[in-house]
């Protein structure tokens, strides 16, 4: 019998706990929003949220607490690795994606695209040339111009095959150019 | 997201849907977007390219659409000076072409399948690999060749401007 009053005294204080931390956090944005579009509520409505929930909220975490705590964990680890998700999920040049430095004058003489129909501008880059010419005219003061190759996964989970140039300052590698962006998916898309 | 309206194909001398969007990846590579105005659900991209394979390299051929400006959209809206042809080379990646009977609708994209794929593998702009995906056997019944299944309309910004005058 002990064990079960040291059990259920645990979960007290975890509940306590939990109870304290979420009175201090703050009310978010949406809550108050929502709380103002509700409206006046009704008395069943006000004795549902406000003793029912609350009263099985707590004998949920004082009785289930071991659960509540792997829920927890469960949630946090979620958040992390969703965080960390979309945070690789934005593009960026890294040092071991660099191929070889390079210069302007070396990537458009290789650059030009022929078409039997004339069907494309005389210019490095072809259609593209735009892009090109922009990409030029961001060149930081001393940066050197390198080529880069690397696989890369979208937010949305989409693998792409990439290539092109980025200007590298020391450890800045910035601002890139794409010149291939192949996706590596099936067509059924 | 709605079944979309299928870009244009010219190939082996028929006009055929085209279930790839060779223009995203122009855009995606820094090309000139000039804005597209969507006015259906069915064509979120806000235009339709025809495309043409001609001696093993594409191009895009007419460009219809609507801008955020309202004017109608044309070839030289992406590439000035090439109001007839432009030669997609940038594009490095596979054309699907469906063919045959419908085996299974999908109301979102290019998703629904169909009896045959025709899959053109390009790499800058020219054909490098063709061959011919079977994906099984059509019902009797089944509807034949690209088709979307229902979409909603917006009036364009153009059309609201002819309503207030």
């Amino acid at each position: 019998m002990i064990w079960l009053w040291l059990y259920l005294g645990l979960g007290l204080v975890f509940g306590l706990g939990v109870y304290v931390q979420n009175a201090r956090r703050p009310k978010s944005d949406m809550s108050q929003l929502l709380a103002s579009m509700r409206g006046a509520q009704s008395r069943t409505d006000q004795i549902l949220e406000k003793v029912l929930a609350p009263a099985l909220g707590s004998i949920l975490i004082v009785t289930a607490w071991p659960a509540v705590i792997w829920f927890i964990y469960k949630e946090r680890r979620n958040e992390k690795r969703e965080a960390k998700r979309r945070s690789d999920a934005v593009f960026r040049v890294r040092p071991e994606d660099l191929i070889g430095q390079t210069t302007i004058a070396e990537v458009e003489a290789s650059s030009f695209v022929k078409d039997p129909l004339n069907a494309v501008p005389d210019l490095p880059f072809g259609h593209l040339n735009a892009a090109w010419t922009d990409f030029v005219s961001k060149r930081p003061a001393d940066a050197v111009l390198w080529s880069f190759a690397c696989d890369w996964t979208s937010e949305w989970g989409t693998q792409f095959s990439r290539r092109g140039y980025v200007w590298v300052l020391g450890d800045a590698l910035s601002p890139w150019m794409l010149t291939q962006d192949d996706a590596m998916e099936d067509v059924h898309d | 997201m709605t079944a979309q309206i299928s870009e244009q194909l010219i190939f082996e001398g028929q006009k055929v849907p085209l279930l790839t969007n060779p223009l995203n990846n122009y855009f995606s590579l820094g090309g000139r977007d000039p804005g597209f105005e969507s006015t259906s659900t069915a064509l979120w991209r806000g235009y339709v390219g025809t495309w043409e394979i001609l001696n093993d390299r594409m191009y895009l051929v007419a460009l219809n659409g609507t801008l955020k400006s309202g004017e109608d959209a044309d070839l030289e809206s992406v590439f000035p000076g090439f109001a007839h042809r432009v030669f997609a080379h940038w594009f490095s990646g596979t054309l699907r072409i469906p063919q045959g009977k419908r085996l299974e609708y999908v109301h979102m994209g290019y998703s629904s399948t169909y009896e045959r794929d025709v899959l053109l593998t390009l790499q800058n702009g020219v054909v490098v690999k063709q061959e011919i995906r079977h994906n099984g056997v059509g019902d009797e019944d089944a509807p034949e060749g690209y088709s979307i299944g229902g979409m909603t309309t917006r009036p364009s910004r153009k059309a609201n401007h002819g309503d207030d005058q």
